[in-house]
């Protein structure tokens, strides 16, 4: 029997974050009513409860039926909010994981690590290795943030906002992110490189 | 799995100990019975036998019965109990009773893994609904029919040569089914088929005893086998790794089989496994691609094995080494040259991991990966200064080696592990070097003096690496080295003096800064620590500041003192 994929609620709470970032108070509201019944009020306090995948995507194709081109930043914004509503026992973890790589000759693999641990139970399934010295090649299988789309254009932005958002504030470094492959363009699974660009946010 | 919250599990640990420990007895006293009978059949009679099965029935009724009701955890036990005890139940009567098999035990034994291979078979086609773990299965499949097919060798008479290729065959077409239906699970399905394919490669190296080049192409065969699956396997990279494994263990046995085909001396084995270890490290460190990805983990893997087999077999050889109280073994020649070679491809993929770590798929492989890392750490430095132990004596340096030379090791181990602390960890470097000098002081036993002067050696590197700024437990190291040392120290000879010197220099320098580190140390409290600070003072004026007047005129003792009776007066 197949077993019901979950997301955090706090995805969908960073969601609304970034609406509110957008439009206020008046956009979630306006996404919210076009996704149908939601339960706002349960989710708001339950950042760490588990919500269907499904109840995920209503949400999703309704911020981008509303949003249209510009959900893409929304959804890189998403990425980044999540990242900084880490709670105390994932920060302790990013911690310890920090540490096993600080003597690394760079920092990229950290990153890949931070994605496929951050992944465990979560819908999708990731693995990360370096493509090169100086590119880290994140998949995505059965990627849960462009499940069911078919575009033209590759589609998982909150995946980069949330790779991008880490690294500046756990590695204080810049990163550059572009996903090469993207289910949602028929392609069997997402492909994301992260490179380090210049400069630190120190 | 039950669905119970954790915290019932865990109220009920008694009774799982107690169920599972009377589980044990039972499967133990079956296993013995089997056993016995097996030696001598005369010794099995009809009550045991009968007490067995009745006992295996029993829990199987009862446990099911039982179990209709929701978490019982008795009716588990009992199920549990006899699935353990059947096969050796189905064993007994076979080899006691059963005409054709009566007497022959591995007829009896075949009997007994066919049935079980039948039964299982039969319940895997039905595996939503039986409650066996779904792990099981592959790994019985596996090591089930292996069983069977080297029995061959006794219940149809065939040749060691002729087992080891009919295992071969088995374990290819059992990989092929592995591969091509990837029967769930999956993973295990392809460890199970490396298990058997390294498994042919092991029986052919034993049927290679007598040098028979039918063995000896099984081997090769194996080998081949999984580096073609390897590289098949390679876009699945948790399964191509596992192949990967059996593909270097294969070629291992290959070359090990190669050098008995020559004829070759043991100390040629021990140097070429050595350098065969080495060259695996250096293999784990060359760059990825698609086609060597299987490869280069599960090189490192290979290395770890064959480095700590290589130390595990030789301890006879090098433990004189560094003991005083063995005598001396042949091959140190040949065992020095090895370890060499094994520390120091272990000490370059350790080093070169730490520079470029690799990302785990799981988190299961993410704690195994730090687990090998450490592992690595750790051994290549212990395993580097068995070497120069050994190297130490080759060059006929001064004796007693097993004093100098660890000194020697430790000393440096010591004084380089916070430089190299950004392409080594200093704990590993820190952990052999502090070994190395407690085995030296252990060995310079005969000689107080020396034995004492290795203590006060280890403990100036302890005190110069702390007034650097290293972390507390450096000058835990020192002082705890120091007292060693002067225990085994008359106390006016130069070295004591020199110690009572620097002892006092530092304190005197770093008076708050020691209270404040004997405070961590555990005296948490003011109470204890003021306690401390003057029993200590006391003893060592009675013992140290008497005979030393010129310390007892700088009164440097005294300071501390003053810190922390400051300190307990401010906290009351």
């Amino acid at each position: 029997m197949a077993q019901t994929e979950t997301l955090q609620a706090g995805l969908v709470l960073a969601g609304f974050d970034a609406l509110r970032e957008i439009g206020g108070e008046a956009l979630v509201q306006i996404v919210l009513a076009q996704a149908g019944e939601f339960g706002l009020a349960e989710l708001a306090n339950q950042k760490d409860a588990s919500i269907p995948i499904e109840q995920y995507l209503r949400y999703r194709d309704a911020a981008l039926d509303f949003l249209g081109d510009s959900f893409a930043s929304t959804a890189f914004e998403t990425g980044k909010i999540v990242v900084r509503m880490l709670g105390s026992e994932q920060l302790k973890q990013m911690a310890f994981l920090i540490e096993q790589y600080k003597h690394a000759a760079s920092q990229l693999p950290v990153i890949g690590q931070a994605a496929v641990l951050a992944a465990k139970d979560n819908p999708g399934k990731v693995a990360a290795k370096m493509k090169s010295k100086d590119v880290l090649l994140i998949t995505i299988e059965r990627c849960p943030e462009c499940r069911g789309l078919h575009r033209q254009t590759p589609f998982c932005y909150l995946n980069q906002g949330v790779i991008s958002e880490f690294a500046s504030a756990y590695l204080h470094m810049n990163v550059a992110t572009k996903e090469t492959r993207c289910m949602a363009m028929g392609d069997a699974r997402c492909e994301i490189e992260v490179v380090a660009e210049g400069g630190t946010t120190a | 799995m039950t669905g119970e919250p954790s915290g019932v599990v865990a109220a009920n640990e008694p009774k799982y100990l107690v169920g599972f420990t009377a589980i044990g007895v039972i499967v133990l006293a079956a296993i013995a019975y089997a056993v016995r009978i097996s030696i001598d059949p005369l010794a099995g009679n009809y009550l045991l036998t009968a007490i067995f099965l009745v006992a295996n029935a029993a829990g199987w009724l009862l446990g099911s019965v039982l179990r209709r009701k929701p978490h019982s955890f008795l009716g588990l036990l009992l199920v549990l109990l006899g699935d353990a005890i059947f096969p050796s139940n189905l064993y007994a009567p076979f080899l006691l009773f059963t005409p054709g098999l009566r007497g022959r035990v591995a007829l009896s034994v075949t009997a007994v893994l066919l049935a079980g291979l039948a039964y299982h078979l039969w319940n895997y086609r039905r595996r939503s609904l039986v409650r066996f773990a779904l792990p099981f299965y592959p790994y019985f499949f596996a090591c089930g029919g292996m069983a069977s097919i080297t029995l061959l060798q006794f219940t149809a008479g065939l040749s060691m040569v002729s087992v080891a290729w009919l295992v071969l065959i088995y374990a290819a077409a059992f990989n092929e089914v592995s591969y091509r239906l990837r029967p769930e699970p999956a993973l295990h399905f392809a460890i199970a088929a490396s298990v058997i394919m390294t498994g042919a490669a092991i029986i052919s190296a034993v049927a290679f005893s007598d040098r028979a080049e039918g063995a000896l192409a099984a081997i090769i065969a194996a080998t081949v086998l999984m580096i073609v699956s390897a590289v098949r396997e390679r876009r699945d990279e948790p399964i191509a790794r596992v192949h990967g494994l059996g593909a270097w263990i294969g070629l291992t046995i290959t070359f090990t089989s190669l050098l008995y085909y020559a004829h070759s001396p043991l100390w040629v084995y021990i140097v070429a496994t050595g350098a065969w270890t080495l060259v695996l490290g250096i293999v784990s460190m060359l760059p990825a691609n698609e086609w060597t990805e299987p490869f280069l983990e599960s090189a490192w893997w290979t290395e770890i094995l064959l480095a700590t087999a290589l130390a595990g077999a030789l301890w006879q050889v090098w433990m004189p080494m560094v003991m005083r109280t063995m005598s001396g073994k042949p091959l140190r020649e040949a065992t020095t040259l090895a370890l060499l070679e094994a520390g120091v491809g272990l000490l370059a993929v350790s080093s070169w991991r730490r520079r470029y770590p690799a990302i785990a798929s799981t988190l299961r492989g993410f704690v195994a990966n730090n687990l090998l890392l450490r592992l690595t750490s750790y051994a290549a430095p212990l395993i580097l200064i068995l070497a120069v132990a050994g190297g130490w004596l080759i060059l006929h340096a001064p004796e007693p080696a097993n004093v100098y030379a660890l000194l020697a090791a430790g000393m440096l181990l010591l004084i380089v592990s916070p430089r190299l602390a950004r392409h080594y960890p200093p704990e590993a470097l820190d952990f052999a070097g502090v070994l190395a000098m407690v085995f030296s002081a252990f060995n310079g036993l005969a000689s107080a003096t020396l034995s004492a002067s290795v203590l006060f050696a280890a403990a100036a590197i302890f005190l110069v690496r702390y007034l650097r700024g290293a972390a507390v437990w450096t000058f835990t190291a020192f002082i705890v080295l120091t007292i060693g040392g002067l225990a085994l120290q008359p106390m006016w000879t130069p070295a004591a003096t020199i110690v009572f010197l620097i002892a006092a220099g530092v304190i005197a320098a770093a008076s708050g800064r020691v209270t404040a580190v004997m405070a961590r140390l555990g005296y948490g409290t003011a109470h204890a620590t003021a306690l401390l600070s003057q029993c200590f003072i006391e003893e060592v004026e009675k013992v140290v500041v008497q005979r030393y007047d010129l310390l007892h005129e700088l009164d440097v003792f005294h300071q501390p003192d003053d810190v922390v009776g400051e300190e307990c007066r401010d906290r009351r």
